[in-house]
């Protein structure tokens, strides 16, 4: 039936299986290669690197375009190298765009760098300058109730005497 | 005699070469253990699947490791399968190892099972199968 040197030789399959009931990072790099296209959504804990096209959401620890890679569609993740194309939103804390990528969509960031001869078209925010706007509305959300309940003593008061 | 699974892929490999394909990174898709896919996926070169996917897989040869599943039909010119698959298969090619579990019909040419494996459905035999035609 099957050789014994078969069974040694999936080892390693077995080792992998093991990182899945261990937190759900085994460290290793996801690829879509160049000739691989996705319709659909990509959710990952770790790193994945795309080559080829994405058509969907990507959400993940890192991302990397490669040259040559397409994505359309909205990237959350730690940290995004752009060496490729892009049409959507990018949200990360640390993006890198290279000279050969290609950007139409907002980049949202802490950390930008931007290499000479990259193509942008959309605009790049500090995620930290997000936050006063966040507080400013959250502010004027806590007025409105105070505003309204101010003029109910007032409306007792009146019904009272 | 079966086939020894461990040589599977260089068979694979030495296929690919013979047929002027370079089995380089460039053809050479993972699926990490950490990834989820939403969606279909299609390539002309090999997907190595640790991870999920909920969808079509349509690709060359694909490779589902122990922790790989796929929810959804999987469609390819040779297949190895280690994981889970909950779907239906469409492959010339199909090796179900020891810790395969498939849930689903299973259209192929050649089908090797080892001991272990689970199968559940229908295996129907084709003459021939094209990835590319949807004629199940």
């Amino acid at each position: 039936m099957f050789s014994s040197s078969g069974k040694g030789s999936e080892a390693p399959t077995q080792a992998i299986g093991e990182t899945r009931s261990a937190p759900r990072n085994s460290g290793e790099t996801s690829v879509i290669s160049a000739d691989l296209k996705i319709i659909g959504d990509l959710v990952c804990g770790g790193d994945v690197q795309i080559k080829g096209v994405v058509e969907g959401d990507v959400k993940s620890r890192t991302v990397t375009i490669s040259e040559g890679a397409r994505v359309s569609g909205a990237i959350t993740a730690d940290s995004v190298h752009i060496a490729g194309a892009i049409k959507g939103q990018v949200e990360a804390p640390t993006v890198t765009v290279a000279k050969t990528a290609k950007v139409d969509g907002d980049i949202t960031h802490q950390t930008l760098s931007i290499e000479a001869g990259a193509q942008m078209e959309g605009n790049c925010r500090r995620l930290g300058a997000k936050k006063p706007a966040e507080s400013a509305a959250a502010s004027i959300a806590s007025l409105k109730p105070a505003v309204s309940a101010s003029p109910e003593p007032g409306k007792k008061a009146a019904g009272g005497s | 005699m079966f086939l020894n699974l461990g040589t599977v892929r260089d068979i694979g490999a030495r296929r690919t070469a013979a047929a002027g394909l370079p089995y380089s990174s460039e053809v050479y898709t993972v699926i990490g253990g950490d990834l989820t896919v939403i969606g279909d996926l299609t390539s002309d070169g090999h997907v190595e699947i640790k991870g999920t996917v909920k969808g079509t897989v349509n690709s060359r040869s694909v490779e589902i490791l122990e922790s790989g599943v796929i929810e959804g039909a999987l469609i390819a010119e040779s297949v190895i399968i280690r994981g889970s698959v909950l779907g239906p298969v469409r492959a010339n090619t199909v090796t179900a190892a020891t810790t395969a579990r498939i849930i689903g019909s299973v259209f192929h040419n050649v089908l090797t099972v080892e001991p272990g494996a689970t199968l559940e459905g229908r295996r129907p035999w084709r003459p021939h199968i094209d990835r590319n035609l949807d004629d199940a």
